[in-house]
């Protein structure tokens, strides 16, 4: 049988001693681990010199090259000749081989995911084979090798910066006996003092090999993705103790209920080279790492401390809110204390704001999909511009500031910026946003129209005035502004819920077109085409009006059969809110909004109660969920098959309708019934 | 019975295998090449088996080792490295190496019916309060490398999967003979005794000290056990397990009555003749800086000492008080006169 003789030189109290498989051979594999002690390391590779196959050393410091030289610790130097027959392997040779090849390759495949983070390396200089790739993928950079090696506070942010460093100091650390005080253990409480720190701990994602982690305390990873060379069962433990979000292992197990290093790996494909026993060479580690099919592997905690899988980092998107009177203006912690003024102050604030560039508002945290468990965090930017100064100001002059926005969220490593309320009005609905900015954008529109077709369905369940038969409406609902964008699209999708729809707008030829869409779908439908509402409006018991009419009145509110459900999903509304209390007996909605899925933590003021977002900011964060980081909704044509995928999608990832808004707010329970006895009477009054 | 033993060159080796001998059907002694072997080993049921316990084959021959692999039923390891001036890196070879290599024997041997382990008091290094039998692991730390090993490879034993019989001894610090207070090994209170032979030669200008200063704790415990209660209650266990059917047992193997530093100081001095001397424990915060300076050295005491005499751990010893009855009539009162009297009257009753 084959033994081999691994020592851990940076870690105590982690022997074994053991048989193992692999291959189809037993092996005896015993470790010991040393605790910085160098003089017992000689002594049992001594002791074990032509005893064993092979030894194998893990934990000491790594030669390397820079451009015009080399560092060796001369400890491991001693270490690595103590032994005269034996061979002796430390997991360099793999770990140069390996690391780089299956970490560019898990890269490439998750790039969307790993590209714009800030990436922290406790130290760089025993990393560098992933330094490099990480490099390359356009990641920020945070070296802690100062800090981590001579408690200097100071990061590098470059693999240049890296080889100076280890090129200026390397004599002094040559002189250096390696001990466990010398390394720094990132405790928390260390970077109360210590500046670099604690912006070394606000990194994204954070590389390490495990003897580092077992040395160093890991409450800063509480959220945080960790990357690892390998992780036992011990390490396993403690990360979760530490409430890591995901970790990356780039070595998955070799050996049955075993976790083995790089080292004793390389050990093992030494004790079994087939070139008899002479130093292992290049290709049989390729052939080796071929044959077994090594690849990296993730590991996610839920909260309660299972492992789930596969691959959950943690991803962010960006939206863009904007106040929606000058009232709003004062929601800012500046202004906040001016509130009791802000009738005298408002016009004035008003004006000022709109100069100001968009800045940083808030998070929303915690959002979590109920279908992969992904977990998103949201990046609230506002631009400080009412809508009447949105609407008046030159369209270039308000798309120079989304776009500054842009690349703001996406320094910050947003992958996705959806528009909110009036800002994906403004122009061309987003277009040239989209063209300028480096992440995809959105608009949201997808599922503000289907949100608000949940609240129509909702809102008609609720009064209870309409007769359903196999899940068709049993009345008449009539699409004004039918031709355009959301139009169209309700409109095909009512067609299939309703007996009768009435289609309204200006351009005759137009609604022709759609009708044959419609009965190109449901050619049973029954549609009925009209250029004037007024002339349907008093049959009707749902109404949604999508129109551009900008505040020209469309509809005369008069008319309305009682108990109708108008949906205005027009902005600025086509029902104005003296039109809509006028008619008691009739339900104007103006939107559906949402909430999200998960322990949403919001500390924010977005103009809505309680963790209720926006259904514009709901789709954004929806995309990211799904990892669908494209522009999703632009300009103002919404599809048909947008809507029906984005409401899968909703369904799927658990977004759900929460409250139906009025022009003057939410919807209680009492409104839904003070507005149905005032529908039933007045019906009672026409018969 | 067939029996395994390492360390049998040793104290409590030695001792085990001369009480082992009348009921055993033979008993393997592992040995070192090198080793000097008393004469009656080489005769039956002893069988001498050349090997060496950090060595990973453990055994050199490989007949021999086919030959304890098939047939021995019983493995004691009283093998372990115990001197107090010795570096970390012997303690580690000879108790963690040793262990874990035995271990691995252990899982090979296809007869093995029992494991007895001696660990030590030790274990419990800087641990503060009672000490439980059950467990090992309570966060202690150490503050010389033997009681880190010991520790370490008790662990092991703990941990191992062996489907067998397992017996961890924990025996205090082991004086001479109960009856003669011989002992055949300088052993911790016997350096302290020839640090008093000394000091009992200056009684003149010592009578002029009001007081004089040694670094203890008046209130620390010394965990004495002799020789041959200690052997006896072992082999007692070993040939008649009061619980068989329990897979692990650990025993504090301690006189009950084991005297505090102050009580055996107080006794030591009387019977050294040096009842006027007033010592003055300094306070434990002086106990990095004694180590550093290596005082004891000086006076012939290995500097590990002073951590026994500071030691904070008290013993719980419900398991060997129930499964070891002789272990009831161990009483420092008892056997205090013979040890001390040994002791003082010159080193007739100890062989050097």
């Amino acid at each position: 049988m084959k033994h081999i003789l691994s020592l851990a030189f940076s870690q105590e109290h982690y022997n074994f001693d053991e048989i193992v498989e692999f291959s189809g051979e037993k092996i005896r594999l015993t470790q010991y681990s040393t605790n910085f002690d160098f003089d017992l390391t000689i002594d049992l590779i001594k002791k074990h010199d032509d005893v064993v196959d092979v030894i194998c050393l893990s934990g000491l410091p790594p030669s390397l090259k820079y451009k015009g030289g080399a560092f060796f610790h001369p400890q491991a130097v001693k270490l690595k000749q103590a032994a005269s027959k034996t061979p002796i392997v430390d997991g360099q040779m793999l770990k140069e081989i390996y690391l780089p090849w299956a970490f560019r390759q898990f890269f490439l495949k998750n790039s969307v995911y790993l590209t714009q983070k800030k990436v922290a390396f406790y130290s760089g200089a025993t990393q560098k084979a992933m330094l490099e790739v990480m490099e390359e993928f356009n990641n920020q950079l945070l070296l802690a090798d100062p800090y981590f090696f001579s408690k200097l506070p100071f990061n590098l942010t470059s693999v240049n910066q890296l080889e100076r460093f280890v090129r200026f100091l390397g004599p002094v650390f040559k002189r250096m006996t390696i001990k466990k005080s010398h390394l720094a253990n990132f405790s928390l409480s260390q970077a109360e003092t210590t500046k670099s720190l604690r912006e070394f701990f606000k990194a994204d994602l954070f590389v390490g090999n495990e003897t580092t982690f077992q040395l160093i305390d890991l409450q800063h990873l509480a959220g945080k993705v960790v990357i690892t060379d390998f992780m036992g069962p011990k390490l396993e433990q403690r990360f979760k103790d530490a409430g890591v979000h995901e970790v990356i292992v780039c070595m998955p197990s070799v050996i049955k209920n075993k976790f083995v290093n790089f080292s004793i790996l390389e050990g093992i494909f030494q004790a079994f080279n087939s070139f008899d026993n002479g130093p292992l060479c290049i290709d049989s580690i390729l052939s080796w790492v071929d044959e077994l099919d090594l690849k990296p592997t993730i590991n996610s905690f839920t909260s309660n401390g299972e492992l789930i899988a596969p691959l959950n980092l943690k991803t962010k998107f960006a939206f863009i809110i904007h106040p929606l009177s000058s009232s709003y203006v004062f929601k800012h912690k500046l202004l906040r204390n001016l509130k009791p003024y802000s009738h005298i102050l408002g016009p004035a604030f008003e004006e000022i704001a709109a100069l100001f560039p968009g800045y940083f508002y808030g998070k929303i945290k915690g959002i979590r999909s109920e279908k992969n468990g992904r977990e998103v965090e949201g990046l609230i930017y506002a631009l400080p511009q009412t809508p009447k100064k949105l609407l008046e100001n030159p369209a270039e002059a308000v798309y120079s500031k989304l776009i500054q926005l842009c690349v703001k969220a996406h320094q910050h490593g947003a992958n996705l910026i959806g528009l909110g309320a009036y800002t994906k009005i403004v122009g061309d609905a987003g277009l040239s946003v989209a063209k300028a900015s480096p992440i995809p954008v959105t608009t949201g529109n997808s599922l503000s129209a289907c949100s608000t077709l949940w609240a129509a369905k909702f809102a008609l369940e609720k009064l209870d005035l309409v007769e359903k038969k196999d899940g068709v409406y049993q009345g008449r609902v009539m699409v004004v502004g039918a031709t355009g964008s959301i139009g169209a699209v309700s409109a095909k999708i009512l067609a299939g819920a309703w007996k009768e729809i009435v289609i309204v707008a200006p351009r005759a030829y137009k609604l022709l077109e759609l009708k044959q869409e419609i009965l190109a779908i449901y050619p049973e439908a029954k549609v009925i085409t009209s250029t004037n509402a007024d002339s349907h409006s008093s049959e009707c018991d749902l109404i949604v009006t999508t129109t551009s009419s900008r505040g020209k009145r469309i509809l005369q509110i008069e008319d309305v059969k009682p108990g109708c459900v108008i949906c205005d999903v027009s902005r600025p509304f086509d029902i104005t809110e003296e039109d809509a209390l006028k008619r008691p007996d009739v339900l104007v909605i103006a939107s559906g909004e949402v909430i999200l899925p998960g322990e949403v933590q919001m500390k924010l003021d977005i103009g809505l109660e309680g963790n209720i977002v926006y259904a514009c900011l709901a789709e954004t964060a929806l995309l990211a969920m799904d990892g669908r980081f494209e522009s999703f909704t632009l300009s103002r044509n919404i599809s048909y098959q947008k809507v029906l995928e984005i409401d899968k999608m909703a369904k799927e990832h658990g977004v759900r309708l929460s409250a139906i808004m009025g022009h003057s707010g939410f919807i209680s329970d009492k409104e839904f019934e003070l507005c149905r006895e005032h529908a039933l009477k007045a019906r009672a009054r026409r018969k | 019975m067939k029996i395994f033993l390492t360390g049998a060159t040793g104290l409590l080796g030695g001792e085990l295998a001369s009480r082992l001998s009348k009921s055993a059907e033979i008993i393997y002694l592992l040995v070192r090449p090198k080793s000097k072997i008393p004469e009656y080993f080489h005769k039956p049921p002893f069988k001498l088996i050349r090997g060496d316990l950090s060595h990973p084959r453990l055994i050199f021959s490989e007949d021999d080792r086919q030959e304890i692999i098939t047939s021995v039923d019983t493995m004691i390891h009283a093998g372990a490295y115990y001197n107090l001036f010795g570096d970390r890196s012997e303690n580690y070879l000879a108790n963690i190496v040793g262990t874990q290599n035995l271990l691995f024997l252990a899982r090979e041997s296809k007869n093995l019916k029992s494991f007895h382990y001696i660990s030590s008091v030790a274990v419990a290094g800087k641990f503060r309060g009672v000490f439980s039998e059950d467990r090992l692991d309570m966060n202690q730390k150490f503050d010389n490398p033997y009681s880190e090993t010991k520790y370490e490879s008790e662990y092991h034993v703990r941990k191992s999967t062996l489907p067998v019989r397992k017996r961890i001894y924990r025996p205090g610090v082991i004086i001479g003979d109960s009856q003669t207070g011989a002992l055949s090994k300088k052993d911790g209170p016997y350096y302290f005794f020839d640090f008093l032979k000394k000091l009992s030669r200056k009684k003149e200008i010592l009578k002029k000290l009001p007081y004089f200063p040694l670094p203890f704790d008046p209130k620390a415990l010394l965990p004495l056990i002799p020789i041959d209660q200690l052997a006896e209650g072992m082999v007692q266990e070993i040939l008649n397990p009061h619980r068989p059917d329990e897979s692990l047992r650990c025993y504090h193997l301690i006189s009950q009555d084991s005297p505090t530093i102050e009580e055996f100081l107080l006794d030591s001095q009387e019977a050294f003749n040096l009842s006027f001397l007033k010592f003055w424990p300094l306070p434990r915060q002086m106990k990095r800086v004694i180590k550093k300076v290596d005082v004891l050295t000086k006076f012939g005491m290995p500097s590990d000492l002073v951590d026994y005499m500071y030691a904070e751990a008290r013993f719980d010893q419900e398991q060997a008080l129930e499964d070891i009855k002789s272990l009831n009539q161990s009483s420092y009162q008892k056997y205090k006169k013979a040890f001390l009297t040994a002791t003082a009257s010159g080193s007739k009753g100890r062989v050097e």
